[in-house]
Formats: C-alpha cells, structure tokens, sequence
C-alpha cells in the first residue's frame, strides 16, 4: 500500500500523489458482497465434500477462497476503472473516486492473487490451488478483459468464474473433482444470466453509457425478458439436480422444485408485464430472489447433508 | 489521491539545482486526515501479518502432528 507515488517525472518536477486511501477503500477493492456469495458457496462445498479435512485447514481453506476471489475483484476494478468511472452503480468504487491509484490496486490484486493460491496449495492440495488460480485468470483474463467488452453472451461465459468456489472447496477437502461438485457448478453457472440480466433489465442506461455490450443494450429489452425465462427454465431442473441424482435428501429436493418454481413465475411475469414500472419492479424482485434462492438452495444442501440426507434421489 | 508538484531537487532528484536548503528539508508535508489514513494501513497490514503467522504456526503443527505423518503414509 504506497503512502507517497511518484506519478510524473520532468527535469523541472516531480509530481507526487498521496495516498488517502482507508483500510475500507482497500475491502471495497475486494467486492466483498461478492465474497460473502463465494465464501457460502464454497463452505457448503467443503463440508458436503466426502473425506475429513481439519477444522484449521478448512478454515485455512476457506481464506484463501476468499482472499482469491477478493484478488479477482481488485484486479477487476483495476482493468475497469474507465468504465466504473462512468456508471452510476460504481462510480463511488476507489479507484474513479481517486482514493486509490490503479497501479495500486493492480499491485494489490497480484499480491493477494499469488498470496491466495500458493497458501491453499500448501494448506490443502494443488488441485484446490490450480482451480483457485484458473478462476482468478478466468475472471480477469477473460471475463473482465475480453468478453464483458465484446459480447452480450458476457455474463453467461464469465458466469463460470462465479460458478467455481464450490468445486475448489471440495477439490480442497477431497483432491478430487467429483460429480456432485460438476452439478453445484453448474447450479451457479445457470443462475447467473438471470440474475445478472434481471439487473440489466433497470440498470440498462447505465451499461450503454459505459458501451458495455449487456444484453437489453443489445439485443433489446424483449429478448433479454425471453433469455431471463429460458435459463430459470433450464435452472429450475438443474437445482433438483443434487436430489435426482441421489446426493441429496428429500428436503433439499422439495426446496429446489419450490425455489425452481418461484423463480420460473417470477421470469413469466417479467415477461408478462414488458416494459414500464410494474416490469422493472418484477425484475428487481426477480433479482433479489435469485440470490435467496441460491443461498437457500446450499444453505438445505448442507443442512440435509447434516441430517444424513434422508430420501435420497429418484432411483 | 492528492496530487502534490514538487521542485525535483525536494525530493533528491536534483542534487545540483538551484533549489535552496529550506525547500530541500521541508519535503512533503502529509495532513492531518493522511497521517491518520497511513496510520490504520500500517495497523491493518500488522494485524494481518499477525493473523498469518498464526495461522501458518497451527497449519504446520497440524500437518507435522503423529496424524498428518499418518496421512502422508
């Protein structure tokens, strides 16, 4: 963290900028709303996992999940500064506020990025660690450098970035990539276009005043609503996935048809409703009730898990 | 971010310039909300040295313990 930085060098002056940076300036850079979902996501896949790993090195484990996912988020602030500067939604981050420089921030990214892998290979295996780093690469690399600039398909391919956490903290606890740990990536990976698109739905403006290729700036605000309906149909089965497949008990079964269901009415309406002040509240609603849907889907994942998972699967 | 112009020879970049010695010892002057703002870095960055060292003293007991040995085997 750089108190004083030379930014400009002449033989006459030598301009300097000082750091105003807080402590919560540099926990900004590392999105931690976003962690908090990584985190959850990658405890339930730890303890799901089959296999025994110390409470310590669980814990262990778990940082650096975090501290890696917080490495992708600063390095993604880092690359993003020109765009963040001018959407209303992160014009306040760090870096276009001027609190934080961008050279420090990468520098900050980098540190945590290395620090975050090479520990959970020590802690746990290298498996664990190979994934963390590819997620980390894959989010900056190619999420945030090519296809967010490129694409309205963006999210859904940089959706897999978000999708990893669970399949690292069970690669953590087992040194393996097992099939139930396929089934909650893909959980994550489906949900993430309608949730992203549901907020794209109201926040469109924004995005094409960034020239971000969102799919309402694109393609149109009917297609996105026909796109929202079409992947909370396909996530609705893949939730029930766990249960149909027998990793899971009746409970989390039950839940994942219910929360499947909530989530397919409520992308109807959007579609139902179109454009105008009923549409945007159906779509914010939508998007607050994607993220409970998914924190309460591997919130009964774990606790079924903990029952022994009575009523395991369809056949 | 602050940006701050000083004359190179402030910061010891130029040793020969015409600078005199009281611009050369008065140097950058940090307020009052940037000292403390350095301060709580410098306490978040000990603290979390701190905790790291903890945690890589009760990582390493835990795998050299008799049961980590046994894993190994």
């Amino acid at each position: 963290m750089t108190d004083i930085t030379a930014v400009d060098h002449s033989p006459e002056t030598v301009v300097f900028a000082i750091s105003e940076a807080s402590v919560g300036d540099y926990v900004a850079l590392m999105k931690p709303r976003v962690m908090s979902l990584v985190v959850f996501t990658a405890f339930v896949g730890l303890m799901v996992a089959p296999g025994h790993l110390h409470p310590v090195l669980g814990f262990a484990a778990l940082l650096c999940i975090a501290i890696g996912a917080g490495a992708a988020g600063a390095l993604n602030m880092w690359f993003d500064a020109d765009v963040d500067a001018v959407m209303s939604r992160t014009a306040r981050r760090p870096i276009p506020a001027g609190r934080v420089l961008r050279r420090e921030a990468l520098a900050f990214g980098m540190t945590l990025a290395f620090g975050s892998v090479a520990v959970l290979g020590l802690v746990a295996n290298w498996l664990a660690a190979s994934l963390l780093a590819f997620t980390i690469f894959f989010y900056v690399a190619i999420y945030t450098m090519r296809l967010k600039r490129a694409t309205p398909q963006n999210i859904v391919i940089g959706g897999a970035a978000g999708a990893f956490p669970p399949m690292i903290g069970w690669a953590a606890a087992t040194g393996a990539i097992g099939l139930e740990s396929v089934l909650l990536f893909l959980i994550i990976f489906f949900w993430t276009p309608p949730h992203f698109w549901a907020l794209s739905l109201w926040r469109a403006d924004d995005y094409a005043r960034a020239g971000i290729p969102m799919l309402p700036v694109v393609a149109g605000y009917p297609e996105t609503r026909r796109q929202i309906l079409l992947y909370s149909l396909v996530l609705a089965p893949i939730g029930a996935s766990p249960w149909l497949f027998g990793y899971a008990g009746v409970i989390y079964g039950a839940t994942a048809i219910a929360g499947g269901a909530v989530m397919v009415w409520l992308a109807v309406k959007i579609k139902v409703l179109g454009d105008g002040a009923e549409g945007d509240r159906a779509a914010k609603r939508l998007f607050a009730v994607s993220i409970l849907y998914l924190f309460v889907l591997f919130a009964v994942l774990l606790i079924d898990d903990r029952l022994g998972a009575p009523g395991r699967g369809l056949w | 971010m602050t940006g701050w112009a000083l004359p190179a020879a402030a910061c010891g970049e130029e040793r020969d310039g015409g600078m005199d010695d009281n611009d050369s010892e008065k140097g950058i002057v940090l307020t009052d909300e940037q000292k403390r703002r350095r301060r709580s870095r410098s306490i978040a960055i000990a603290l979390a040295l701190c905790a790291l060292v903890l945690l890589f003293y009760l990582v390493t007991i835990i795998k050299l313990s008799p049961a980590g040995w046994w894993r190994l085997l």
